[in-house]
């Protein structure tokens, strides 16, 4: 009887702890802070993003593909397409604030610039699910293939859906839940930069087959027709635009580009190993080198490498968390 | 459960057949192997300086168009391809997203690539579609993997190379096992055929055919045993023999004196005796031989007895001089009659653990003999002595003819006389000393016999004395 009990209670111990949410090193405060998903080490890193230093690594052990901030600057959401949900963090305490249970297949996720509302693109489903801020889930559209990028108006009412694998892009009207308009993308575009101004829609890619992407297409971002392109080697895969121009990130040739605001190119530099991504902020360009395991900071202006930080391995994905 | 039946010849020829085949295909295996690695070492070696060598003429950044020129120029001067490959896609750079690409080089290579090591490769390779050796060289700026130079051959050239090998290893290995193993047949054949012989002989031996000897041709273990064989079976020839002789004494000794209580008894009831003097003289006659037969019957199973060891001996620790004393006083009338001088010397201190009755038995016998063969007016000496702290020993001389030393080695034999016209006359039943030479050797002791003919005999018992 009494082995029966200790077993009881040792099960009992097994079951709070083992349901016990997973916590993490809290992530003091600041200004600013940079977020580095980094996918081949399942980890997350955050750095002060003005001094460089490391502020904390989470340790995720999950195969993470990405992550998002929620409006409050705060909770970090984590998901990747062989998890069955998505994961939140509150990064000042480190605990698991939410687990939404979505299946497996989340690629991306875009926290909407307009109230209470996150997009996740399902590869599995093939839809953009849009989900509240508390986890229910409030619509969904269907789209292509592989929704990996998604892009949106600064008011937030319009999706730009890029797939991955079918050549097609969506525009999607957010409030009506439905695509407006369906164009063509060369295979493996991705990224893109809205230029809402300009009317304009950059896309990148990798190119198909054993060709790689050379070029940035420019597509109309109201009607989707195709512009023309910008050479941009060797296949450009993340986009920043600043007051200064516009910066194109090049994995192929690790190569950072730039364009002025009349659209010449002004200057490029070689920033990383195999860069994947970047983010402009403070007049700096942060770019996360996938070989090297570094986050290389480019002056903007001068588009001079100023600063190379160490993070976990394999950085895909930047993030900047404001006003902490 | 069922005997095994394979012969030890078939058990031995297996046993080498199995090691012969187990040794020439492990060391096929192992030449095989070494050939491989050391040939396919050697020649990944080579790739490997080779693309070193080129691959240290360049200095980071792009890869340049003269650098490609001049690698496409080894190439076509080298006998293995060379390749350099720069394009992002084959070098797995967009490794994080999934675009269905068989690259060139694979996610792990790139890593280890990335890390400045080489990567080796051994087997087919999908992009090539065929089996391969091939040595890839990264071309690092920093981290950045701008190129690696990809040098290969094919792997035929190598396996024809083996297969070169093979078509002279192949017959000689079989030839060599054909070699050993009819070489084994007739090794085998060698060994087993002195057992099979043995076989045949204990047959033959079990039938009574004791001739047989075996051919004892080698001096190692089973030719050992072919002599011990022999020398056992001439032992049971002996034996044999013996136990005939033995039977056939028996008889004769039975028949004598059978033949005189017959023939007197005969004479006695056809009447042919005539005076109550001569009838009495019969009687005694056949009294006579009565007792010789009842001698002869009673040594006869007393002999059998200690052979047999049927009858324990009673053994406790008794005064030797004590037991010989009492017998030498029994034997005083006939030294008297036959005017015999005893001398006697005893050791009163000497204990023995024996049969008492035994070993009176034995200077009985003994002194029977000195009495029987000693002359009218000769000597006899006893002399009881110990000889060091564990051994004593009895010593009967007597002044008789002595025995030729030629048959001093029967002596102990059952019905051995060394004078066989004597026997009669002087009255033993040639068993005696047999039964005198089973019970010292029941003590744990020895008989010797020391004579000289003409100068008498001396008879030497060695026993152990009873450790106090």
């Amino acid at each position: 009887m009494r082995r029966v009990c200790l077993f009881l209670f040792i099960l009992g111990l097994y079951l709070v702890y083992g349901c016990e949410k997973a916590a993490f090193p809290a992530v003091p405060k600041r200004p600013q802070i940079l977020v580095s998903v980094n996918v081949k080490g399942e980890s997350v890193a955050f750095f002060d993003a003005k001094t460089g230093a490391t502020l904390a690594e989470w340790k995720v052990k999950k195969p993470i593909q990405g992550a998002a901030l929620l409006r409050d600057q705060r909770t970090l959401l984590l998901y990747g397409n062989e998890l069955d949900r998505v994961y939140l963090y509150d990064i000042h305490t480190g605990k698991e604030a939410q687990e939404w249970r979505t299946g497996k297949g989340i690629v991306r996720a875009l926290v909407s610039n307009k109230g209470d509302a996150v997009f996740l693109a399902d590869e599995q489903q093939n839809m953009i699910r849009i989900f509240k801020e508390n986890g229910q889930e409030a619509g969904k559209i269907a789209v292509g293939d592989k929704p990996l990028t998604l892009l949106q108006n600064d008011a937030g009412t319009l999706l730009y859906v890029i797939d991955f694998r079918n050549m097609k892009a969506y525009i999607v009207q957010v409030g009506k839940r439905r695509v407006i308009h369906t164009f063509s993308v060369p295979k493996f575009a991705v990224s893109g930069l809205l230029r809402e101004k300009e009317g304009e829609l950059w896309i990148g890619g990798h190119g198909s087959g054993s060709t790689v992407e050379t070029n940035i297409h420019i597509y109309s971002a109201r009607t989707g027709a195709f512009v023309k392109t910008v050479k941009a080697p060797v296949m450009p895969v993340d986009f920043a635009e600043t007051k200064g121009g516009i910066y194109v990130l090049s994995h192929g040739s690790s190569t950072l580009w730039k364009w002025n605001d009349s659209g010449e190119l002004e200057s490029s530099v070689i920033a990383g190993a195999n860069p994947f991504a970047m983010i402009a902020e403070n007049g700096r360009l942060y770019i996360a080198s996938y070989d090297s395991d570094e986050i290389y900071v480019v002056d903007e202006r001068t588009m001079k490498v100023v600063d190379r930080w160490k993070t976990g391995k394999g950085p895909f994905q930047l993030l900047m968390a404001k006003g902490g | 459960m069922r005997r095994n039946t394979l012969t030890l010849e078939q058990k031995i020829w297996l046993m080498i057949s199995f090691g012969v085949i187990l040794t020439v295909s492990f060391s096929s295996f192992l030449l095989d192997y070494f050939y491989q690695k050391l040939y396919v070492d050697k020649v990944e070696q080579t790739l490997r300086q080779e693309g070193k060598a080129l691959a240290s003429d360049y200095h980071g950044g792009a890869v340049s168009e003269t650098f490609r020129k001049q690698i496409e120029w080894y190439d076509k001067k080298s006998t293995a391809e060379v390749m350099l490959v720069n394009n992002p896609r084959e070098l797995s750079a967009c490794l994080p997203f999934d675009i269905h690409y068989q690259s060139l080089i694979s996610g792990k290579d790139r890593a280890k690539l990335l890390n400045g090591e080489t990567v080796t490769k051994i087997g087919y390779e999908k992009r090539f579609h065929r089996k391969i050796m091939g040595v890839i060289i990264p071309l690092l700026d920093g981290h950045r993997l701008q190129g690696v130079i990809y040098l290969y051959i094919p792997l035929a050239s190598i396996q024809e190379l083996t297969k070169d090998v093979a078509m002279i290893w192949l017959p000689l290995a079989a030839l060599f096992v054909f070699v050993l193993l009819f070489a084994g047949k007739q090794l085998v054949r060698h060994i087993t055929g002195p057992l099979k012989e043995m076989e045949k002989v204990a047959y033959h031996m079990s039938q009574g055919n004791y001739e047989a000897q075996i051919p004892v041709r080698t001096n190692d273990e089973i030719g050992k045993l072919a002599k011990a064989f022999n020398v056992m079976a001439k032992a049971v020839a002996e034996e044999d023999m013996r136990k005939r002789e033995f039977l056939a004494n028996v008889s004769h000794e039975l028949r004598t004196p059978l033949s005189y209580v017959k023939g007197y008894s005969e004479a006695i009831l056809q009447g042919l005796v005539k005076t109550k003097e001569e009838q009495r003289k019969h009687v005694q006659l056949i009294h006579r031989e009565a007792g010789r037969m009842e001698r002869l019957v009673r040594d006869l199973l007393d002999l059998a007895q200690l052979e047999g060891n049927s009858v324990p001996l009673q053994k406790v620790p008794l005064a030797f001089a004590q037991v010989i004393e009492d017998t030498v006083a029994k034997y005083e009338p006939f030294l008297r009659k036959k005017q015999i001088t005893l001398d006697v010397k005893l050791d009163h201190d000497i204990i023995l653990e024996g049969d008492a009755d035994r070993l009176e038995q034995v200077v009985q016998n003994l002194l029977d003999n000195a009495v029987r063969y000693t002359p009218t007016a000769g000597k006899i000496k006893i002399q009881l002595r110990k000889v060091d702290a564990a051994n004593c020993q009895l010593i009967i001389r007597d002044s008789g003819k002595g025995v030729p030393k030629e048959k001093l080695a029967f002596l102990g034999q059952r019905f051995f006389r060394a004078d066989q016209a004597r026997t009669r006359k002087e009255g033993g039943t040639g068993l005696g000393l047999a039964i005198v030479k089973q019970i010292i050797s029941l003590h744990d002791g020895t008989i010797s016999f020391f004579s000289e003919e003409g100068k008498g005999m001396e008879v030497v018992i060695q026993l152990p004395i009873y450790p106090e």
